[in-house]
């Protein structure tokens, strides 16, 4: 692991030159370096994306030898995987797609590819749930789950019910997705996983917020936080004061909404994670419209439209924010256009 | 499971497949006794981190084995097809050359289910 950490703290413009002091052609180097990148994830997807780029582009070209069978294309299709994960955690849609498609193209050669295939799968779900492709994603992901059951992936497969979880809360089905996230708490703990065990939480939350079950909502928050800070995880914690921040506009009291909302905006800001940031923007704007704070929700709106414009939004947000804009130059804001809006930005889980 | 744990159980699963990987480099594709050796020891080198990858950690001794045995075939599946690029092979070697590794591997990996 100590081969990984260095080079991952060498800079990268000196990497290249230093690769066998570094030793960046050594499998074992590499899979240290997955392993430091892929828990950076949710902290750090920027520098992760910088990463893993350069691992790609470093064993790719020239063509060189790696490890024994299967590990260089191993290495290139993993790297391609966690770059295209960081583009997606950072609304980076398109681009996500290519490094998807270059993690096929790789996982077609390597010892374990129906394994390798699937947790590409669950990316590319995952990236149709921030698309709210939701009937395509309730119709495969049962057939994933079975496909990552069959190969004992047992955490993948609990993953991959997170997204059935996602699409029923955004299709606006809270009590089966309650369910669906009680079972997937009692796998998480059942398989000792924090991670997931913390997402789980996080959603109960939001979905208990959703409802005004204030004790319930608060009681999964309080443990959800726990988790969250022993994992060092900014990007959880972010998300469980959001849904706290809903949980307090639900009960009626918007101030205190807003401030927990701004505590989720400073944690994804320091991440880099822009499209969260405006979804709470128009969030926070649609609050200030109910504390008659026209102004400030329409100075909210306009802080929010540049990161919004950068996303490459689905066709049907396009036309609330091309409503929304509108509004906002003629400074009667659309609310409707502003709550459509705000509808399109997903929390999907990793 | 912690590391050290994990490794002595590769360790195992690696020692209990070689007997049966050293009958196929030999048996089967022919290499001699030293370069089966260096096969083998490069073998457990990449099963070790094979096991680390992403997704693995739950996996059943039996799946793992299965892909070990795979490894096995196509790595002494290429060494002799690299080796004897340009010179005759005796049919024997050419029918195991000409299978597709996986399909050797399964064959092993039900013997040895059968005998342990």
């Amino acid at each position: 692991m100590s081969a990984a950490r260095l080079a991952l703290a060498t800079a990268i413009e000196m990497r290249a030159s230093k690769s066998a002091e570094l030793r960046l052609e050594e499998p074992e180097t590499l899979l240290g370096a997955c392993g430091l990148l892929k828990n950076q994830l949710e902290s750090s997807p920027e520098e992760v994306l910088r990463n893993a780029e350069f691992f790609y582009r470093f064993l790719e070209q020239p063509r060189r030898s790696v490890g024994i069978l299967d590990e260089r294309e191993f290495f290139l299709g993993e790297m391609a995987l966690i770059g295209g994960t960081a583009c997606r955690l950072l609304s980076r849609r398109e681009e996500a797609r290519r490094w998807f498609d270059r993690a096929e193209a790789w996982f077609r050669h390597t010892l374990n590819s129906a394994a390798d295939w699937s947790r590409l799968s669950y990316q590319r779900l995952a990236l149709k749930v921030e698309e709210r492709e939701f009937d395509e994603v309730l119709e495969l992901a049962p057939l994933l789950i079975e496909s990552f059951e069959k190969l004992e992936m047992r955490e993948e497969a609990l993953k991959c019910r997170f997204l059935e979880g996602i699409v029923l809360m955004e299709a606006n089905q809270p009590t089966r997705a309650i369910e669906t996230f009680r079972r997937i708490r009692a796998g998480a703990r059942a398989m000792g996983n924090d991670q997931l065990l913390g997402t789980a939480l996080t959603n109960l939350v939001q979905l208990h917020a959703g409802l005004g079950e204030a004790e319930e909502a608060l009681d999964a928050s309080r443990h959800a936080l726990l988790v969250w800070r022993r994992l060092e995880n900014r990007v959880g914690v972010a998300k469980v004061h959001w849904g706290i921040g809903d949980l307090l506009r639900v009960k009626g009291q918007p101030a205190s909404a807003i401030e927990a909302y701004r505590s989720a905006q400073r944690e994804f800001t320091e991440i880099g994670m822009r499209g969260d940031v405006a979804a709470l923007q128009l969030v926070v704007a649609d609050l200030l419209l109910d504390l008659a704070q026209d102004e400030a929700a329409r100075r909210e709106i306009v802080a929010a439209l540049p990161a919004i414009d950068e996303i490459q939004m689905v066709p049907e947000g396009m036309a609330a924010l091309a409503l929304l804009r509108e509004s906002v130059r003629g400074r009667r804001i659309d609310r409707g256009a502003l709550r459509e809006l705000h509808g399109y930005f997903g929390r999907t889980s990793q | 499971m912690n590391r050290q744990i994990r490794n002595d159980r590769v360790d195992d699963l690696f020692e209990r497949a070689l007997p049966v990987i050293h009958s196929a480099f030999e048996n089967h594709y022919r290499l001699s006794e030293q370069e089966s050796r260096e096969a083998e020891k490069n073998l457990s080198m990449w099963f070790h981190r094979f096991v680390r990858r992403t997704g693995l950690s739950h996996t059943s001794a039996r799946s793992l084995t299965l892909s070990l045995l795979i490894a096995a075939c196509q790595y002494a599946r290429s060494f002799q097809i690299w080796k004897h690029q340009n010179e005759p092979t005796d049919e024997a070697l050419a029918r195991v050359l000409s299978r597709e590794p996986c399909d050797l591997a399964a064959e092993l990996a039900e013997g040895l289910e059968q005998s342990s």
